[in-house]
């Protein structure tokens, strides 16, 4: 690929990341939500993969290991359901711990929260384990 | 805490075994859990006021409940599994030098999930543990891999006991429904079950269908006697006091809500008058020393059932005494048969001839096992004998107390068969066993002795144990008398006791004709091989259904699909004939105008020349192109999120797309860009078409037949609201439909593992 080309892709990928997050965090106020992120984060990771090369990316993200990651968002997504059964709120019951955030403005924690960030990560892990497995056995 | 800390105790080790300590002392962390877990088990018993149940509903809508209740009957489980449990675990710590820890910690994991069992204050949670001890009883039993027979065992037993659990859930699902509530002590509480007798009949039937699987009652016992293969210590715990103690403790709980179904009586006490015969026939018949013991257990728990299914609170004690003392017994022998396979290696019948001379207290021990099985006074088997003699006298007639006797007679019978061929008949042993374990003799010793003092005082295990739990299931209090008096049951008991005598005695002149009668018996494992065949003749079908051809699975899913829509939509037309009322009203969508129209023209385009461009790519890009115009259309129809989601899914699908294409070899594709166009066919022009048009109707149909009240509304009215969300679809994803979404990404991860797993094996194949 074109030296521009990479550094597009290069910049892409923390404004991709930072899109993502927004969409996490406003899920419930606007447009987008958990999947949508997830989806977003996995077209920005596949940008590298086009511009870098597979093989390239995936030894400097050796230590990431999608499977974990989709396996993880997983159990996050459980937990959340099942959190509030340790305080006597039916099971996806909503519990919300009223704390502000700095520099974020509004925001509160939520087992709702925490259901759409285990969706995220299930979407950007199980897309990614997708790729990677296509491309392992195409190349 | 009870149940906790045994699967506490298989966790750590599971832990300590994966951070690669092999040799930690696993089998001291099992004594020490499962004593632990005793320990807490008797406190529950002697400190605690019972009964008491705490319960927290986590699914409310369902009325699905989790928690503990703990009353008299429970205890009485909970005492039996972890006192046999833990002579268990320090008898296999003796027994295996080094114990495994996959071992111990499957042995803790069946012991938390008996716990469980018993404890559980709601049906689907019982079910959940009752599958838990499936599983950890799949595991013991195959616990030696390498070995193939144990490793079929371990599958019967997994496929057997499942089916009944299906049949369980099943079973409970519709109790549930009948009776509004799944949690136990409100079944009992006197709710009135619905009045409908056929699904009350249907309940009943798929109930006790898992529990005669679990307890291997006659025709489903064929899982036990392979299950052999196991290490005998497994042996003693499952197969003679816990895992088919389930069975019978679902039957206890359950017994005072559905009794009064007349079909109760006869399932139960049927499938345990079989048993107790067959199993005692079989047990005759057998050769290798823990198959023995396998039928005789079979047939005990014949008798049991046949308690339970005279449905009194009287013939429930006797049950539960019984259940306690065969326990004891079984547990017991299986220790016994262990030690002489230690010291002689002999563990069927033929080469342990004369063996009594020389390990003298273990023929002892055993001695005073096998005749209090068989029902020898003053021995505890006696008065399990003379309490199932008193419940069928009380009962009447003369064919139940005749088959009883029959039953008693065969258990002396093969109890002195077993105690002969184990440590009497045969060749003379090869090898001359080494000083009998003291320290191994302990624990079977320990129990003989106990069915001395129970033989003595049989009051104690009866009033302490059984009466109240009786009491505690079914609300009155029965009588359990023990003692020596001229009756019907003493009649019946000396009656049978002779019969038991002569059958063994007289056994060389029978046992052929008994060999030759049972013959057919084995046409039940016939049966279990049958169904194997027939799955695999099954899967051959779809071997050859999915040859990996993407058009024939095309052409079978749309014909399916279409074969379904004519079904109902055919009908729908002939009723109503062409529906077009709403499609007019709806025509004037939100956002309608020249953009839109213009979309719509693209999105047809885009289609047109997807099936006109040959190279693969073009046509991915082309689809990909008509995947954005349909975004455009939704950002215009006024959902926002739909469009995003629906460009950035687009693009990801385009890449999925053309990752493979680039893995196919450029040869091949020139071939085909070059060669004769794939045929279009009659046939497949006519799939096309009609499914095209199918998936039309659909669509029409669908907006023909929107609901007088649309669900939209009350979504966009309450979002904000209840959920504190004012994007409504956060809200209906995140709130209200927060168990389909989790679903849906269960779905997808499923389908990620099956990309992994096409991938992994393409990968494979080109090596």
């Amino acid at each position: 690929m074109t030296p521009l080309a990479r550094i597009v892709s290069l910049a892409v990928l923390p404004i991709a990341l930072m899109i993502s997050l927004s969409h996490l965090l406003n899920a419930e106020h606007g447009p987008g939500d958990g999947f949508t992120a997830g989806i977003i984060t996995a077209l920005a990771l596949t940008l590298e993969y086009l511009t870098f090369g597979f093989r390239d990316v995936r030894q400097r993200l050796a230590r990431l290991r999608f499977e974990r990651v989709l396996f993880g968002g997983l159990l996050l997504a459980l937990l959340a359901a099942i959190l509030p059964l340790f305080v006597g709120v039916p099971f996806f019951g909503e519990v919300s711990v009223g704390t502000r955030l700095p520099l974020l403005g509004d925001l509160e924690l939520t087992t709702a929260l925490l259901f759409d960030f285990g969706i995220y990560f299930a979407v950007v892990g199980g897309a990614m384990t997708a790729i990677d497995a296509l491309e392992m056995a195409v190349e | 805490l009870a149940v906790a800390t045994p699967f506490a105790g298989a966790l750590l080790i599971g832990l300590l075994r994966a951070a690669g300590w092999t040799r930690a002392p696993f089998a001291a962390l099992g004594v020490l859990a499962s004593a632990v877990t005793a320990a807490l088990v008797a406190l529950l018993w002697l400190r605690i006021p019972y009964p008491f149940e705490t319960r927290v509903e986590w699914a409310g809508a369902a009325q699905l409940g989790f928690g503990l209740a703990v009353d008299e009957l429970a205890l009485v489980f909970a005492v039996l599994v972890t006192g046999i449990g833990l002579l268990t675990f320090a008898y296999s710590a003796l027994f295996i030098e080094r114990s495994r820890a996959a071992y111990n910690a499957y042995l803790l994991l069946f012991t938390g999930s008996m716990l469980g069992v018993v404890f559980a204050t709601d049906l689907v949670q019982l079910y959940l543990f009752w599958e838990l001890t499936d599983l950890a009883s799949f595991l013991l039993i195959g616990l030696n891999w390498r070995d193939t027979a144990a490793r079929a065992a371990a599958l019967r037993v997994l496929l057997i006991t499942t089916l009944g659990g299906l049949g369980l859930l099943l079973g409970i699902v519709l109790l549930g429904a009948l009776a509004g509530t799944y949690q136990i002590s409100q079944l009992n509480g006197g709710l009135p079950l619905a009045d409908y007798p056929p699904l009350l009949t249907l309940t009943v039937a798929l109930i006790v269908l898992g529990a005669v699987t679990k307890a291997a009652q006659f025709p489903l016992h064929v899982w036990l006697p392979p299950a052999m293969r196991a290490p005998t210590p497994v042996n003693a715990y499952l197969d003679s006091a816990a895992l088919l103690a389930a069975g019978v403790y679902l039957l206890a709980r359950l017994q005072p809500a559905l009794a009064d179904v007349p079909l109760w009586t006869w399932a139960v006490g049927g499938a345990g008058l079989a048993s107790m015969l067959a199993g005692g026939l079989l047990a005759l018949a057998a050769g290798d020393f823990k198959v023995i013991l396998a039928y005789s257990t079979v047939s005990q728990y014949g008798f049991i059932f046949l308690l339970l299914g005279l449905a009194s609170p009287q013939a429930l004690a006797g049950a539960l005494f019984l259940l306690l003392q065969h326990g004891l017994l079984k547990a017991a022998l299986f220790f016994v048969v262990g030690l002489v396979a230690i010291a002689t290696g002999v563990t069927a019948a033929g080469r342990s001839g004369g063996l009594w001379r020389r390990m003298p207290v273990t023929f002892a021990i055993a001695a005073v096992l096998a005749f209090s099985l068989g029902g020898l006074p003053p021995l505890a088997g006696f008065w399990m004998k003379e309490v199932v003699f008193g419940s069928v006298a009380e009962a009447g007639g003369w064919v139940l107390p005749g088959l009883v006797v029959l039953g008693s007679g065969l258990t002396l019978a093969y109890m002195l068969r077993f105690l002969r061929l184990v440590f009497v008949a045969g060749e003379a042993a090869p090898e001359l066993p080494r000083a009998e374990p003291r320290l191994l003799l302990a624990v079977p010793g320990m129990l003989a002795l106990l069915t001395i003092g129970f033989g003595l005082e049989p009051g104690l295990p009866a009033k302490a144990l059984a009466a109240p739990a009786a009491g505690a299931a079914t609300g009155v209090l029965p009588r359990l008398e023990l003692s020596l008096y001229w009756g019907p049951a003493l009649l019946l008991s000396l009656l049978a006791l002779g019969l038991g005598s002569l059958g063994f005695l007289s056994l060389e002149r029978w046992q052929p004709l008994l060999l030759r009668m049972l013959s057919p018996a084995w046409t039940l494992d016939r049966i279990y091989s049958a169904a194997g065949e027939a799955c695999a003749a099954a899967g051959r079908l779809t071997l050859r259904l999915q040859n990996g051809l993407l058009l024939r699975y095309l052409a079978m899913v749309m014909m399916a699909l279409l074969g379904m829509l004519a079904l109902s939509g055919a009908g729908d037309v002939v009723r109503h004939g062409v529906p077009l009322t709403r499609v007019e009203q709806l025509l004037p969508l939100p956002g309608w105008d020249w953009r839109m129209l213009l979309l719509l023209l693209l999105i047809c385009a885009g289609s047109l020349l997807t099936l006109l461009l040959r190279q693969h790519v073009q046509m991915v890009l082309a689809l990909g192109a008509v995947g954005y115009l349909i975004g455009g259309v939704f950002a215009l129809a006024l959902a926002p999120s739909l469009g995003i989601l629906q460009v950035h899914v687009e693009t990801l699908v385009t890449v999925l797309l053309i990752l493979p294409l680039a893995a196919i070899p450029r040869e091949l594709l020139e071939r085909f860009y070059t060669g004769a166009r794939e045929r279009v066919t009659g046939g497949r022009l006519l799939l096309a078409a009609t499914a095209g048009l199918g998936g039309g109707w659909v669509s029409w149909w669908v907006l023909e037949h929107l609901p007088a009240a649309p669900i939209a509304p009350w979504f966009n009215d309450n979002a904000a609201a209840l959920t504190g969300a004012t994007d409504v679809v956060a809200a209906v994803l995140l709130h209200f439909r927060a168990l389909d979404t989790l679903a849906e990404v269960l779905v997808f991860a499923t389908a990620t593992a099956g990309v992994f797993a096409l991938a992994r094996l393409i990968r494979k194949e080109r090596g």
